[in-house]
């Protein structure tokens, strides 16, 4: 067993076609902790379609203040007016130290100008971006509801424009994994959409092991996949610790810790 | 006993062939299932769309040979293309039974909806095999002629007496589920898109976990990955393991001493 995991890919709320079993955090954190998962970076569901972000924001934060393997996420929209006030809020209140977009649900291009001066806060507040590049397969939503996933380009695009810039691909498909991180040294991909037979092996050999993170996109998706992709591979312990926690560890070390003084 | 009831063979279909040798590709495959603590496959053959006669006889030929240089963890369909003429198909069908591959794929060649099916059906339903068929709901993306669940309902109701096995669970969703819920001789397996949380309890629930069978897709998917949406499904004891290999031991009709084990 790889001891450990540091889950980068974790929601909590409620999702209008998916009926999750986790409806808290203490069901969240306990479920994790049976999964072998020691930290794990959490968002709120509901800002994928909800205007403001803030208001389930804010219930996340303060219903996950009491795990400390809980760390929240702020969720962004750089075209609503505040969002600079909603982040200052979010690190000085709630000490968050993560920020997830998603460019699709909230129907931005990554080359606006407003996702360039998000970028460029992040970058001064040594704060990670994760990309949702898509939250279903496209194959089987709902057709009413039909949300492409972010084009892997563009995401490799505002990395190459913002160097400083540390972008986290969060359930992009295998065939955009090289895409993403070919040429760029500060994209990062998750485990949790991409499969083939001997799934980290065969990753390895397409994207240096050093961007690959482990998610296990918990509740959308059984966590135990994600897991046993990481545990039962073919390979080096060393690479498997790597993906399991010592990547997102290193990706996070300029982070300060949960319960420090940040500011 | 750990049974996946849904692999494709490793194949190059550019050449029409398997990967390497018979002996060869059922060793690479079973060293992947050995990583992940799977026993025994069972193989659905096509390799390439719209196979013409000899293609089936090819790819079924390859089947037999896979499943012959590994009797004792190798099980084998016999994959038919239903737009061929019924005479071919039928004879073709007894002849692999007769060799000893255990039931039919299809795919996407004919609609489960088309009367071209008809035929199989009665067969399969005559020797007591069962049919493994290709079944998503796709919002974007669909074959021509690929079937939905309902499509599949339609084949149930036509041929009560069949077995069938409708694929991918978790690409036919809550939707798909409910379509084949009546029908008492239609199972699912696990397979399908990505492994949506809740999915496999939410058939077992509804559908009972006799009916429910681990299949991966694999090597399309990962042997390790697909084990976990079982694993990781809140189940029984008792419920992991008909879903895991008593109800394919069952269908594939496995003798006892194998089923102990
Ligand atoms: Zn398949």
């Amino acid at each position: 067993m790889t001891p450990g995991f540091i889950d980068v890919n974790v929601s909590l709320g409620t999702w209008p076609f998916m009926d999750f079993r986790i409806q808290t955090a203490a069901a969240l954190a306990k479920h994790l902790a049976a999964e072998g998962i020691a930290q794990a970076w959490v968002s709120a569901v509901e800002p994928i379609l909800f205007t403001d972000p803030d208001v389930h924001d804010e219930q996340l934060f303060s219903s996950l203040a009491r795990f400390p393997s809980l760390f929240p996420v702020k969720t962004i929209n750089p075209l609503l007016g505040g969002w600079r006030a909603s982040l200052e809020r979010a690190l000085k209140v709630h000490r968050v130290r993560r920020v997830k977009i998603h460019p699709n649900y909230h129907q931005f291009a990554l080359n606006d100008p407003r996702v360039d001066a998000m970028a460029e806060e992040l970058v001064r507040r040594g704060i990670p971006l994760l990309i949702q590049m898509r939250v279903e397969d496209e194959r089987n939503q709902h057709p009413l509801m039909q949300v492409p996933g972010v084009p892997a380009e563009t995401v490799s695009d505002l990395a190459a424009n913002h160097p400083a810039l540390k972008v986290v691909a969060l359930c992009a498909y295998r065939g955009e994994a090289a895409t993403l991180v070919a040429g760029r040294r500060n994209v990062w991909v998750d485990l949790s959409f991409i499969e083939c037979q001997d799934t980290l092996e065969t990753l390895c050999g397409e994207i240096p092991a050093d961007r690959i993170l482990f998610g296990s996109n918990t509740p959308f998706l059984y966590t135990r996949p994600a897991v046993m992709k990481v545990t039962h591979a073919g390979i080096a312990a060393r690479i498997r610790t790597s993906v399991a926690c010592g990547n997102a560890r290193t990706l996070g070390s300029r982070i300060a810790p949960k319960m420090d003084e940040i500011l | 006993m750990i049974i996946d009831i849904h692999v494709h063979p490793p194949a190059v279909p550019a050449k029409r062939s398997l990967i390497g040798t018979p002996g060869e590709t059922a060793a690479r495959m079973l060293a992947a299932a050995d990583r992940a603590g799977i026993n025994a496959l069972c193989i659905l053959g096509r390799f390439w769309p719209y196979p013409d006669e000899e293609g089936i006889r090819q790819i079924n030929d390859a089947t037999l040979a896979l499943v012959r240089s590994r009797p004792d963890r190798l099980y084998g369909l016999c994959f038919l293309n239903p737009t061929l003429p019924a005479r071919f198909l039928l004879a073709e069908l007894d002849r692999c039974l007769d060799a000893g591959l255990r039931g039919v794929k299809l795919e996407y060649e004919v609609n489960a909806r088309d009367a071209r099916l008809d035929p199989i059906l009665k067969k399969v339903t005559e020797r007591g095999v069962f049919l493994l068929h290709h079944a998503w709901y796709k919002t974007v993306g669909k074959c021509a002629h690929e079937s939905d669940p309902s499509d599949i309902a339609h084949l149930a109701e036509r041929h009560p007496r069949a077995q069938i096995v409708m694929a991918h669970l978790t690409a036919c969703g809550m939707r798909g589920v409910l379509d084949i819920q009546g029908f008492e001789n239609v199972w699912v397996d696990t397979s399908g898109s990505q492994p949506f949380s809740g999915m496999v309890e939410y058939a077992v629930n509804k559908l009972g976990s006799d009916r429910v069978l681990f299949g991966s897709d694999a090597p399309i998917r990962d042997f390790a990955a697909q084990l976990g949406r079982v694993q990781g499904a809140q189940l029984t004891e008792a419920q992991r393991r008909r879903i895991l290999g008593g109800n394919a031991a069952r269908l594939l009709k496995l003798d006892a001493g194998r089923l102990s084990q």
